[in-house]
């Protein structure tokens, strides 16, 4: 479980999480939303370490603060947005980066590579180099990359944004199949909640606004006002309308 | 890949040889390969050499050649590490300060007495190191950005104190100049000793940080999150290769483009891993620096300072590159 007491991040005078609880149990799926700036991308930042804090995080119990690097990376995967990039690393050197945290080897049994690049299907890539590869190859590539770090959790940062609808789909079927770990997924992407289920956090200056099920009656009156918007439903399919 | 990466980094190695014997027998007095050959099997198993051959060899071209491709290997491998590290392609090992701390002291070293230009150049390279880390530091780790900032300020700082000195206080410009556009004149058995002795303790670091470069390579945030400790490593991959290279610029002066060209000729042939850029680099690195010396010191109307030499090998090379990654 991941536990997240009186999180507070500071960037210079701007508060960017204001005194966050949190829980996430094992294995839970949890979507967090929020208008821009509202600290979802800092959260994740947090829970990887990368960005200094006051508060506490612990996982089951231990204080994230102590663990090394390395035993963090066993713990939590992070899938970053997506990055353009003009190295021209083979998409198995990129993917096999993800072994780090359990060898400092590079990795000559291809099993474990070829196995991951199988669940998210792009073991037919696996010679081109990654700055050749489309959008939503490159996600499935980072996507591999977490998980083949074998980590309990999996932190993904807006893994569908600039994907076109098939990649979309495509990398929803994929993240829907991660077995057993726990995810926390940011997205403005409703399509993502409505594939994925799950729980939703509502994020806004910083602070929570709610935390349940879609399903929840509160749920649609604190998205709409989380947003400052209106949102519909068609069957039990969300959207924000457009017009 | 790995299979011709293998292939490419052993026949480096040969081209080496071949590159030194060329350069052994090259020179005022022409020797031949064969008498090479002959005099080195003669004088090493103490059978009555020709001993005007086997000194000019022994005592004068090869140590020159030693010095060429130690300082060669320091300039490949520390513009490697640079350019990885702060992930800019432009980086070379001088980004720190080094060569304008060096410069300074130098130029103090010419001042006072020409036996110090070494220590000073040293000394006065290590303090630019250390104002710009100092500057850099934040949250107990050197920022990159920073450094890069502060490196080109101290540079410029340290390049206008030595500017100074040299224009208004020496009256040997020429011995000056040549110092600061690098030169290998100053090679003895000794100065090789040393300088291997460095570069043998280095070269260990860099080689074990391998894996940790490459992951590096994806920025700050993805190598921490892959579980790199990367402020740690940047941290020591910085202080060895600064410490290093002024080392071999308080030897042999300022010699510029080795350490930038260098990485780059390597990746358009073994490819972005370190895993075998890290031999490879400083091989291209080795081989630039003797090639562009034999020429230096060949050169018809005496000696030129090879910082001239190979700024005119590098560049085409470099711009050939940037050519061919355009049209890619």
């Amino acid at each position: 479980m991941i536990d997240v007491t009186g999180l507070t991040v500071r960037y210079g005078k701007k508060v960017a999480l204001d005194n966050l609880n949190l829980q996430v149990q094992d294995g839970e799926h949890l979507i967090l939303m929020g208008p821009n700036g509202s600290g979802k991308t800092t959260l994740l930042k947090a829970l990887l370490g990368l960005v200094g804090y006051q508060g506490k995080i612990s996982l089951n119990g231990k204080s994230t603060a102590n663990l090394t690097r390395r035993e963090l990376a066993r713990e939590i995967s992070y899938v970053p947005q997506i990055f353009s990039t003009s190295y021209t690393f083979t998409v198995k050197e990129f993917v096999s980066m993800g072994l780090y945290s359990i060898t400092r080897e590079w990795w000559e049994d291809d099993k474990r590579i070829h196995d991951t690049l199988n669940d998210v299907g792009i073991d037919d890539l696996r010679d081109k180099t990654i700055n050749t590869l489309s959008g939503g190859e490159l996600q499935k590539a980072i996507i591999a990359r977490a998980l083949i770090q074998d980590s309990k959790y999996i932190l993904m940062d807006e893994p569908t944004a600039h994907l076109d609808i098939k990649s979309t789909q495509e990398v929803l079927e994929v993240v829907e199949n991660f077995k057993g770990k726990g995810t926390i997924i940011v997205s403005h992407d409703l399509n993502a909640l409505n594939k994925l289920g799950g729980n939703v956090l509502l994020i806004k200056n910083g602070q929570k606004k709610f935390k349940g099920v879609k399903d929840d009656p509160e749920f649609k009156s604190k998205i709409a006002e989380t947003f400052e918007t209106t949102i519909r439903e068609t069957g039990d399919y969300l959207y924000f309308p457009l017009a | 890949m790995k299979f011709s990466a293998y292939i490419f980094t052993i026949s480096l190695v040969f081209l080496t040889l071949v590159d030194v014997l060329v350069s052994l027998s090259i020179g005022p007095v022409h020797i031949s390969i064969q008498e090479i050959l002959e005099n080195t099997y003669l004088f090493l198993f103490h059978k009555n050499p020709d001993w005007t051959i086997s000194t000019i060899i022994f005592y004068i071209r090869l140590p020159r050649i030693a010095l060429a491709i130690i300082v060669g290997t320091i300039l490949g491998i520390s513009g490697l590490t640079t350019q990885t590290i702060f992930k800019n392609p432009l980086g070379d090992p001088y980004l720190t300060g080094v060569s304008s701390g060096a410069a300074v002291g130098a130029a103090i070293g010419f001042l006072v007495s020409p036996y110090l230009v070494p220590v000073l150049a040293f000394i006065f390279a290590m303090l630019a190191v250390g104002i710009s880390f100092a500057i850099s530091r934040s949250d107990g780790e050197v920022n990159t950005e920073m450094l890069i900032l502060a490196g080109v300020s101290v540079s410029f700082l340290f390049s206008a104190v030595a500017s100074y000195i040299i224009y208004l206080k020496i009256a040997n410009l020429r011995g000056v100049l040549f110092w600061l556009l690098g030169g290998l004149y100053g090679a003895t058995w000794t100065n090789d000793f040393w300088l291997f002795i460095a570069l043998i303790a280095i070269f260990p670091v860099m080689v074990y940080f391998r894996r940790e470069l490459d992951i590096m390579l994806m920025g700050d945030e993805q190598a921490k999150s892959l579980g790199v400790n990367s402020g740690r490593v940047k941290t020591i991959i910085l202080l060895v290769s600064s410490l290093v290279t002024s080392l071999a610029v308080s030897v042999v002066g300022i010699i510029g483009f080795v350490g930038l060209v260098s990485p780059h000729i390597g990746r358009k042939i073994v490819g972005e891993s370190h895993r075998f850029l890290i031999f490879v680099a400083p091989l291209i690195g080795a081989n630039i620096l003797l090639v562009s010396d034999t020429i230096a010191r060949s050169a018809p109307q005496g000696e030129i300072p090879v910082g001239i030499i190979t700024a005119f090998i590098g560049a085409p090379v470099l711009i050939y590159l940037l050519f061919r990654r355009r049209r890619m």
